[in-house]
């Protein structure tokens, strides 16, 4: 009966059998993956003026400019234009559209992701360096973070906004530095959240496995 | 299923993913971009002003500061109902006002002034108020022309090393930017312009913001001479829905003056 039993419990095919934590590393990876694609394709910033109620804009302009939401790949890439209002210190607010540039801080976020997916799938299937599985799961963390700070990093890299400063050219005092209207699109919140998910998917993962051996409390 | 529903399948989400990544507006300039202005005479300009900053920066090695100073001009021009008008200069300020049958006209400066039984001795301040205007809205005509040819033209044939104009519509207000660099290895010259309008009569639009931006960078000193111009035009439909409201009591006021050439030169300059 027992040889029988064992029988019955082997995999159909062994090569592809995972234990349920490392399933759940392997969703974590996959979860990356999506969030990646959420990151570079869905809109990562919103430019709201009709959002904005304190603003120092000219009213009737701003209920009439289109929620506009900038794309991963502008956002990224920088290969799109955007508009928005800049307010001069003299007084005048014109319209402006400004082709956006590479985004370096989204590069970094690219590559922090990649590397996490990169050093979980090691993790996952060598299963002897469980030590580096709370370094594994901040690096997903990181991303999902810098992906709610999409708006900071855009208005950095474009120069406008209140990040305007790093731009020494634009003699400090010229521009009102107003990035209030500036907020997180929906794919931002999507793949921020989607990339948390991964770093909580690796956490089950590595709970399931046995956790870290190096950690006092599984020593308990 | 078929090749045809897997291949649908595989399609259908990139094309979600990709239709909602358009929402940002603005491209690069065209011929095509540009909109019908309208002529002086189809429009009523309230008001309209030109401030000129021109200074010098200094940028530190670490771009975190700049120090800046520069001195600032204006002028400005306003109109209001019952051909009551303003006008703001380095030449003086005088204002033309028209209450209860008597005509005013005052130094907003020295808030002295004189009163008159007609209009004839506010004619000429107001006829200098006008050429004023039309010397700034003609600035502007042509500054659209040339940002229409800079969006037409190669940088080089315009005399610049890279010439990039860019255009935005967002409800009734277009926007045309135009950034031009030229550098000889010594100095670096950009200029900047944007160009705002908003949709006035007929369809036709007028300027509304403006701004002029010229700077001069000394690249071994990081040294910037830069001047900064701007203008802010507002119209109305009608100049009836303008009154003019301000307080005779607080200006010193001559009576029973009619003869303009009898007034002292203190009390009214600018002419």
């Amino acid at each position: 009966m027992e040889t029988k039993s064992a029988a019955a419990k082997k995999p159909l095919f062994p090569a592809l059998y995972l234990r349920k934590g490392q399933w759940f590393r392997l969703a974590a990876i996959a979860l990356t993956v999506l969030a990646l694609v959420f990151y570079l394709f869905l809109p990562q910033v919103l430019i709201a003026y009709q959002l904005y109620l304190n603003t120092s804009t000219a009213g009737a302009r701003d209920y009439l400019f289109p929620v506009e939401y900038v794309s991963g790949t502008t956002n990224f890439f920088g290969v799109g234009y955007f508009t928005f209002y800049l307010k001069s210190s003299l007084g005048p607010e014109v319209l402006t559209a400004r082709q956006a540039t590479f985004n370096w801080f989204g590069l970094g976020l690219v590559i922090t992701a990649f590397f996490a997916a990169g050093l979980a799938g090691w993790l996952n299937f060598t299963n002897t360096h469980e030590k580096y599985s709370k370094f594994v799961t901040l690096l997903f963390v990181i991303p999902g973070l810098m992906c709610f700070m999409s708006p900071i990093f855009f208005l950095t890299i474009n120069q406008f906004g209140a990040a305007d400063w790093t731009a020494s050219s634009n003699l400090l005092s010229y521009w009102i530095y107003d990035s209030l209207y500036v907020h997180d699109a929906y794919g931002a919140v999507i793949a921020g959240l989607a990339f948390l998910g991964a770093a909580v998917f690796f956490g089950l993962g590595t709970n399931a496995e046995g956790g870290d051996k190096n950690d006092i409390h599984n020593e308990d | 299923m078929t090749s045809t529903m897997k291949t649908k399948f595989l399609i259908l989400p990139i094309l979600v993913l990709t239709s909602c990544a358009t929402g940002s507006f603005g491209e690069k300039a065209t011929s095509s971009s540009f909109v019908e202005v309208a002529a002086l005479g189809q429009i009523n300009i309230a008001s309209c002003y030109l401030k000129t900053k021109v200074g010098i920066a200094s940028v530190s090695n670490s771009a975190s500061s700049v120090s800046s100073t520069g001195t600032l001009s204006a002028h400005e021009t306003d109109f209001y109902s019952n051909n009551d008008f303003k006008y703001s200069g380095s030449d003086g300020a005088v204002i033309g006002h028209t209450e209860k049958g008597f005509h005013y006209l005052l130094n907003a400066t020295t808030s002295m002034g004189y009163q008159f039984t007609t209009d004839d001795p506010l004619v000429p301040y107001r006829d200098k108020a006008v050429a004023v205007l039309l010397q700034d809205y003609t600035a502007l005509s042509d500054l659209y022309d040339t940002i229409k040819t800079y969006a037409t033209s190669d940088a080089a044939s315009l005399g610049f090393d890279s010439v990039n104009v860019t255009f935005a519509e967002a409800g009734d207000t277009v926007g045309y930017s135009a950034f031009a660099v030229l550098s000889d290895g010594v100095t670096s010259t950009e200029v900047d312009y944007y160009l705002t309008l908003d949709k006035a009569v007929d369809e036709a639009y007028v300027f509304t913001d403006v701004i002029i931006r010229t700077s001069v960078t000394t690249l071994a000193t990081g040294i910037i001479a830069y001047k900064n111009q701007e203008y802010n035009l507002v119209t109305v439909s009608d100049y009836s829905s303008t009154n003019f409201v301000f307080n005779l009591t607080s200006y010193s006021i001559v009576l029973g003056t009619s003869n303009l050439s009898s007034i002292p030169s203190s009390v009214l300059i600018g002419k």
